[in-house]
């Protein structure tokens, strides 16, 4: 009995601090950092590259 | 502008010509292949010494190369004491690129470029568009993008067309007639901060009729520069003051709108003094020539470039010059402007000094050793007192010495003038709203889309 009651204690424990995390997870997520998401960007430029190549010629992104 | 650290970890000016890196330790290319200092003097070889040299070798000054010192140590070098040495190397084109893709690919690495950034090159489909991926390895914090798509649409009503029905998030050169209505819709967001080009019209001052600086200044006062901005950039750019913006380190205001003002009876007196009087079709004459021009123009490149090729025909037209337009792709076009000998007379088009400092344009685009493809002189200008301001300048460390230098070749450089600088930018790019995290630089070719991402 008094082991089942230490096992029920560990455990009643053992929620507190993972309930306890889970609250510290969300004060220190700002909103904006759960809010982050991917996708792809699609960018529309006038012109084609001439090179990728950085020392060869730009990619001007405005053109 | 502030310089920050990305694969240099910290530096130390160790001689007046050499400044000691310690690299980030642990990062890797995208190929998997380790960032370290023979990498960097790989790429300091490749685009100093390559043939042709690249185009940072053009803009680097007296940068010779790198040379290791340990595996994460690195000297750059310079043959001597250069002001901007700092500023050259944050540019664009001096990106540390892969030795073993290099050597892999060979001539194929320009369309499949390796480097060690947040994003990695998947795609290029020419003509239609490139894609890049979120590098899941990178050394800093992961981009929150998957993916970004850079799709090319030529003609401006179409980009804003796809931005409204969707098929885009981001759109590059606006067209300025559609910005009013967007500013006030909240499903839009407009990002505009000053540029720091200068888009103008450039004149071959080594071939004949614009040897002559009499016939240059009558160009000069012959364009409407008013007119083109309200008329054509309709408030999307500012009028240019000088021949570098006024955020470049060294640039001066050389009050255009009074030493070259518009004033057709002002042109058509300069180059009455030239010598040129009018045809019976109105085109000027002398010796038995027709006052005829060759006017070499991109179409698309920068904002209006060739809406206002056709404008400064019409303006040049009339005063008796006649031009006749020639463009193309942008490829075909940039392919000339490098090249020498140069057949055109006159080249509407652009520059950016990217490194933000004077010497970046002073030297490389007016000194008289600077005629492509070594530099930028498309003018083919040349004047000994220019060349030795310029010099004089890069070689100081005293930022106030170099600022004085550079005003004096300004002021030569102005009265011989050999390029009609009409606006200077405003980088502006608009967004779907949802698109966060998003700030537009002065130079353009900063993006800074590792921080971008999409809240939809």
């Amino acid at each position: 009995m008094t082991s089942m009651r230490r096992f029920a204690t560990r455990r009643t424990r053992a929620m507190a601090v993972g309930l306890l995390a889970l609250v510290w997870a969300a004060v220190w997520l700002s909103p904006a950092e759960a809010q982050k998401r991917g996708g792809t960007l699609t960018i529309v430029r006038p012109t084609d590259p001439v090179s990728l190549d950085p020392h060869l010629e730009t990619t001007a992104p405005g053109a | 502008m502030q310089i920050r650290p990305v694969l240099a970890a910290s530096y130390d000016v160790v001689a007046p010509t050499r400044i000691r890196f310690k690299l980030r330790p642990a990062v890797k290319f995208h190929d998997g292949s380790p960032l370290n200092a023979a990498a960097v003097r790989f790429t300091f070889e490749r685009a100093f010494k390559g043939t042709p040299p690249g185009r940072w070798a053009s803009l680097a000054g007296p940068i010779v190369g790198a040379e290791v010192v340990d595996d994460l140590t690195v000297d750059v070098v310079t043959r001597e004491p250069y002001g901007p040495t700092l500023r050259s190397l944050a540019m664009v084109y001096a990106g540390i690129v892969s030795p073993t893709a290099v050597q892999k690919m060979g001539a194929d690495f320009l369309r499949a470029p390796v480097g060690t950034g947040p994003f990695k090159f998947v795609e290029w489909k020419t003509n239609t568009h490139v894609i890049i991926e979120r590098n899941a390895d990178y050394w800093g914090d992961k981009a929150p993008l998957d993916r970004v798509v850079f799709k090319v649409v030529p003609e401006e009503g179409a980009r804003m067309i796809a931005l409204q029905t969707g098929d885009a998030d981001m759109v590059l050169l606006p067209a300025p007639a559609s910005l009013p209505p967007l500013r006030r819709d909240p499903k839009y967001a407009l990002h505009e901060v000053p540029g720091i080009r200068v888009v103008g019209i450039d004149m071959h001052v080594g071939l004949p009729p614009l040897d002559d600086v009499r016939v240059r200044q009558a160009l000069f006062h012959a364009i409407d520069r008013k007119a083109i901005l309200d008329n054509i950039l309709e408030g999307a750019a500012v009028a240019a003051r000088g021949i570098m913006s006024p955020g470049v380190f060294g640039a001066k205001d050389l009050q255009f709108d009074r030493l070259y003002p518009f004033d057709r009876a002002r042109a058509k007196a300069l180059l009455a003094q030239a010598g040129w009087t009018p045809g019976s079709d109105g085109v000027l004459h002398k010796g038995g020539q027709r006052l005829t021009l060759s006017y070499l123009s991109s179409r698309g490149r920068f904002l209006k470039d060739y809406e206002i090729t056709e404008a400064a025909q019409a303006m040049l037209r009339e005063v008796g010059i006649e031009t006749k337009i020639e463009t193309g792709e942008w490829a075909t076009v940039f392919t000339q402007l490098r090249s020498d000998p140069f057949k055109h007379n006159l080249y509407t088009g652009s520059w950016l000094t990217v490194n933000v400092d004077a010497d970046a344009t002073l030297f490389t685009r007016y000194h008289s050793k600077q005629i492509p493809p070594v530099g930028w002189n498309n003018f083919r200008y040349a004047n000994p007192r220019v060349d030795a301001l310029v010099e004089q300048a890069r070689r100081s460390v005293n930022q106030a010495e170099r600022e004085r230098l550079y005003g004096e070749a300004q002021d030569v450089i102005v009265k011989e003038i050999p390029q009609i600088p009409i606006y200077n930018t405003r980088e502006t790019v608009v967004t779907r709203a949802y698109v966060k995290g998003f700030v537009v630089h002065p130079i353009e070719y900063n993006l800074g889309l590792a921080r971008v991402w999409l809240d939809k």
